[in-house]
């Protein structure tokens, strides 16, 4: 349908914040320029957005409309309805009854398609997660590993790549020390997750919708790799060789240590919390780092850096195979669930601002995981197609 | 990068469009922006104007519920975007003129998104002078968007000079604090250029 943006609104505009911001990752910025080889007039914005002509001549021109005014204007307006209950009443009833009618006939058709074809509502249903990601190679090819056979999958500077029968991928170096530094990447979707070992023999979980970019083997004086999204990680010790993590505005730096990044997009903060030994973490945009101590959580966005004791089994349980809230709001308990379910959601009204606690296995059917919320009696969920609606 | 991830973060979530007080907040917040982006297409501020408030007319009356901040910028700059594709075809002989001196913009989803990143970037670093306190921003403003002298802001403003200097200076730190290197270097490039072309720093 869109040719030219492969990359979600989303996405770009996170690039774009960090691109104007100056905060991205090596990674980040040449999925950026990707974006903006795709036609002139993506080149263009991402040019006009950084000129400090157009930048003053935008800001004049969004500061000249009168606001407040036109704010008073519409409200005086006749078409803007005051609160009139008589005529609410009705409108809502007639809301309702077609409701009822749009319900009913949609369950009647409903109906009638699942005699006929029961394939067609495929792809309109919530899956559970699992085991799924993509490959990518130095020369730009893409391997999907669900379907890629057990074995070799490809030789990539010095290194084998290994699909186990597990299901992982092992990186083998060769003998040699190679010519050139090649790159991977490793991706998840949404609804996916995945576990790989790097030549070094450190182990990488990546839960959904995330991404690592790394050498195929480390040579040099430091072992460095970039991520997206949540990766857990159980980094083998190499005395000389610091293994270094870039994410979101952040990098730490460990000897051999195991820790948990979640560095999600959506999410307001950064937290790096440290099962085992010790980690350094430090935020791009200042000169300032904290040494973190088994049980503790750096919590980073933008300049800010804070540490705080971390329920670190619930840090974990993602890769543990469940999803634990421990007093987590329910627009977060959302995020995680869509990452994982791989759906939309929406709430309807506002929502009690409770506390959701409680422990299920992420291999659950989406039903099941919402029942369970359901129990709290502070919210009600209805399913259609893949939009969750939440409501109390 | 903005310090506050989020622009609309000061906002909670999900947004009740007929809840007055949210109506408000969110329309200060993007009937700039909005405008700008239709203007892309209208070149007319006036009929910008008229479209992007009948958008939040009908956010209000339809009590629309935003449930985070992607979806709520990206149903607003859609209905943007149709709102003035629905200007042009029912002001069409009006419009049809216009076109044939060529100030057409093509409605095309890659004009769609990327106007929508013009509109929304510039809008971020705005929204970062308007979040300064009342009186640092007023002498910003005046300085940076309308390009008046210390003394013409003083006069105006009915502040000492040097006042108007430490409300700049102060302001500028402020926002220095708030935004990334890049935002700041670009905007306080236009307030020192101003400066030193006043001779007043």
């Amino acid at each position: 349908m869109r040719p030219n943006h492969p990359l979600s609104e989303s996405r770009l505009f996170y690039l774009f914040k960090g691109y104007i911001g100056g905060s991205l990752t090596e990674l980040e910025t040449a999925e950026l320029n990707g974006w903006a080889e795709l036609s002139l007039e993506n080149r263009r914005v991402l040019e006009d957005l950084v000129n400090e002509g157009y930048i003053e001549a935008g800001i004049k021109n969004q500061q000249a409309f009168n606001i407040e005014a036109a704010l008073l204007r519409i409200k005086k307006e006749e078409r803007f309805e005051k609160g009139r209950p008589a005529y609410k009443l009705l409108k809502y009833i007639t809301i309702a009854a077609s409701l009822f009618l749009v319900c009913f006939l949609g369950f009647y058709f409903y109906q009638k398609k699942v005699d006929t074809s029961s394939v067609s509502t495929a792809g309109k249903v919530i899956h559970t997660g699992g085991n799924n990601a993509i490959l990518t190679l130095a020369s730009g090819e893409t391997i999907a590993l669900n379907s890629a056979k057990n074995g070799r999958v490809a030789i990539q500077g010095n290194a084998v790549v290994n699909k186990t029968k597990e299901g992982q991928v092992v990186y083998v170096p060769g003998e040699d020390v190679p010519d050139a530094i090649v790159y991977n990447t490793i991706a998840t979707p949404r609804g996916g997750e995945y576990e790989l070992t790097l030549s070094d023999g450190s182990r990488v979980w990546l839960n959904a919708a995330s991404s690592i970019r790394y050498p195929t083997v480390f040579t040099g004086d430091k072992r460095s790799v970039e991520i997206t999204g949540e990766v857990y990680l159980e980094v083998a010790k190499m005395k000389n060789m610091p293994f270094i993590v870039s994410s979101k505005g952040q990098q730490v730096e460990v000897l051999g240590t195991h820790f948990n990044i979640n560095a999600y997009s959506d999410e307001p903060l950064t937290k790096t919390t440290l099962l085992e030994g010790r980690v350094k973490v430090s935020v791009s945009q200042a000169h300032h780092s904290v040494l973190l101590s088994p049980n503790q959580q750096a919590l980073s966005s933008g300049q800010e850096l804070k540490v705080a004791t971390a329920n670190v089994e619930e840090v974990v349980a993602w890769k543990n195979g469940y999803f634990r809230f421990n007093n987590d709001d329910i627009y977060s308990v959302m995020r995680k669930l869509s990452r994982w379910y791989d759906f939309e959601f929406v709430f309807d009204g506002s929502l009690p601002n409770e506390g959701y606690n409680g422990t299920i296995s992420r291999y659950k059917n989406i039903n099941q995981v919402l029942a369970m919320l359901e129990y709290s009696n502070a919210v009600h969920f209805k399913i259609e197609g893949r939009r969750v609606i939440v409501m109390r | 990068m903005v310090k506050n991830q989020d622009d609309v973060q000061s906002l909670s979530y999900p947004l009740n469009m007929g809840d007055e007080r949210i109506f408000d907040q969110v329309f200060r917040m993007y009937y700039a922006p909005l405008c700008d982006f239709s203007e892309r297409y209208l070149h007319s501020k006036d009929d910008a104007e008229e479209t992007i408030g009948k958008l939040f007319v009908n956010l209000w009356n339809n009590k629309e519920v935003f449930s985070d901040p992607d979806q709520t910028r990206a149903y607003l700059y859609r209905s943007a975007y149709n709102g003035s594709l629905n200007t042009i075809r029912s002001n069409k002989r009006r419009f049809k003129r216009e076109h044939a001196y060529g100030m057409d913009t093509e409605f095309t989803e890659e004009s769609f998104l990327n106007n929508m990143l013009r509109s929304e970037m510039i809008a971020m670093i705005s929204r970062e002078i308007d979040r300064l306190p009342e009186h640092y921003a007023n002498v910003i403003r005046m300085s940076y968007v309308e390009g008046l002298k210390n003394e013409e802001i003083a006069d105006l403003s009915g502040l000492s000079v040097q006042t108007v200097k430490n409300y700049k200076n102060k302001g500028m730190n402020l926002l220095k604090s708030r935004v990334s290197g890049r935002i700041f270097a670009i905007i306080s490039s236009f307030l020192f250029l101003d400066q030193l072309k006043n001779g007043l720093f």
